[in-house]
């Protein structure tokens, strides 16, 4: 389990004028799970969307099992791949979103199934076990029928999860996956993420909650300003921080 | 008098059903058309480039800014003109579908940007690709949605077919005026032709209610 599964090289991307990533070099083993802290504006969001090919970039390289995703490069001239390839490349990655982005017309099970049935061209049989299966992972096995509007915010955030997973992704993203929840249902979505890192999922967590990242996490990284500040195992990063921006930051986070 | 009136209704009631056919077939062939119309204005107006969405825009806002009856008038006697000849039935079962065509092309813009940007985004990630985001995620959130307008286009539809009567279609207004034209009953059959017209939009309307309660997301 040490093939490299992602590699980010020399990343920048910019809105317009305003420069939002500044050269971000990352990499990630199998089953490595990775947690991204920093202040807010940090560019934390916009370096998993980049991943996931939400957002063009302007300049660097993004590799996932070592082939480039996104772009090609060819005799020293890069170019958009077309958008059937971005459209696999990106399926290579799962992403779960703050505000979790359920199809609210669609129950749990078929939220699940969509996918498995249209991308990976699944039976509906083999897509509603697949479905069944990760609800049951999640803890909600009996919901499937249940629709997004009728789960509590922690419930649909799991199902989000069960719905990325369920593609079988090279790679989990989670962008401050219980920012928007209410502290009472943050643990039961943390501990799904805890029980998948158990299981050997590789995983890029942008997260707030400092504990889970400490406990959950093989290395840490601190970014600012666009850029990897800092990185390290998670005692170094939150038992002995170093850098006064990291002091800083950590002082104003409940941990 | 009312002995009258029903002697005149049972006499003039072929006539009348086949009014009421020619309105309701006139209405929805017109609806059925100017959705399907529309669907494709509302997807050039929302996703298209600066130029379809241009054109897709002039075509809504100058259809929205025409009278419906002048419509009517100039496809029946300006088009001729440039050698396209309709009958009086094409050519309102044409302006009627252009009319609502700019309508749902309208409503669907609408529907379609007010669905939240992570939708989208939601359905990119899990890997659909554009347009089974579109079949599967965001036109059916946009059709709920549009519903009710949708159901008020098809009133207003209903409505708008009194006109083709002017250039002869011979539907429930049209008819009413030759049966008043025989019997002289004036109040008696124009209050029927507003019964009639006010049964097919009710029906219309609570069977668009029933529909909306069928779909509603839960
Ligand atoms: N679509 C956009 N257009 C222009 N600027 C953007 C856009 N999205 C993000 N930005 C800017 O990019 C910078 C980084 O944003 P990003 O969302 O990546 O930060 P973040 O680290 O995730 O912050 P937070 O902790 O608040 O989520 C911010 O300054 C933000 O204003
Ligand atoms: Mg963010």
């Amino acid at each position: 389990m040490t093939e490299r599964v992602l590699e980010i090289s020399k990343l920048h991307k910019s809105y317009g004028d305003h420069k939002v990533l500044n050269g971000v070099d990352l990499d990630l083993n199998g089953g490595d799970v990775i947690s991204i802290i920093g202040s807010s504006g940090s560019g934390k969001t916009t370096l998993l969307r980049c991943v996931n090919l939400l957002e063009e970039f302007q300049e660097g390289v993004i590799k996932i099992d070592g082939r480039e995703i996104g772009y090609s490069n060819s005799k020293g001239k890069r170019s958009k791949v077309n958008n059937k390839q971005v459209t696999k490349d990106r399926a290579l990655t799962g992403m779960v979103f703050q505000s979790f982005n359920l199809f609210p017309h669609l129950s749990a099970a078929e939220n699940i199934m969509l996918a498995l049935r249209k991308v990976q061209k699944k039976s509906k049989k083999e897509s509603a076990e697949i479905a069944q299966h990760w609800l049951e992972r999640v803890g909600l096995p009996d919901r499937g029928s249940s629709f997004p509007g009728q789960l509590s915010g922690g419930q649909q955030q799991r199902v989000a999860i069960a719905r990325a997973i369920a593609m079988n992704p090279k790679l989990m993203l989670f962008d401050e996956v219980t920012s928007a929840l209410d502290p009472e249902l943050i643990n039961e979505v943390l501990d799904v993420i805890k029980s998948l890192a158990v299981e050997g999922m590789t995983m890029l967590i942008v997260t707030h909650e400092m504990r889970f990242a400490y406990e959950v996490s093989k290395k840490v990284i601190f970014m600012n300003d666009g850029v990897i500040a800092e990185q390290g195992t998670p005692d170094e990063i939150f038992k002995n921080a170093s850098s006064e921006r990291l002091t800083a930051f950590l002082k104003n986070t409940r941990f | 008098m009312s002995t009258g009136f029903f002697n005149e209704l049972w006499v003039s009631k072929m006539m009348i059903f086949r009014g009421i056919y020619m309105c309701i077939f006139v209405s929805f062939t017109a609806i059925l058309i100017g959705t399907i119309i529309g669907v494709f204005v509302g997807l050039a107006l929302t996703y298209g480039n600066i130029f379809t969405r241009f054109f897709a825009r002039a075509y809504v806002d100058i259809i929205r800014g025409i009278p419906v009856l002048v419509l009517i008038l100039t496809i029946y006697f300006v088009l001729p003109v440039i050698q396209i000849n309709f009958t009086a039935l094409q050519a309102g079962i044409t302006s009627l579908a252009i009319f609502s065509s700019a309508q749902v092309a309208e409503m669907l813009r609408g529907g379609l940007q007010n669905i939240p940007k992570g939708q989208t985004e939601a359905a990119k990630a899990v890997g659909l690709g554009f347009s089974q985001t579109f079949i599967f995620v965001t036109l059916p959130q946009a059709l709920r949605q549009v519903l009710p307008t949708w159901v008020n286009t098809a009133v207003e539809t209903v409505k708008g077919s009194t006109l083709i009567s002017l250039i002869g279609v011979v539907e429930i207004t049209l008819v009413m005026q030759q049966i008043i034209g025989r019997n002289f009953l004036t109040m008696q059959f124009y209050a029927l032709a507003g019964l009639i017209y006010f049964l097919i939009c009710y029906s219309i309307e609570r069977g668009g209610k029933y529909v909306e309660k069928k779909v509603a997301i839960k």
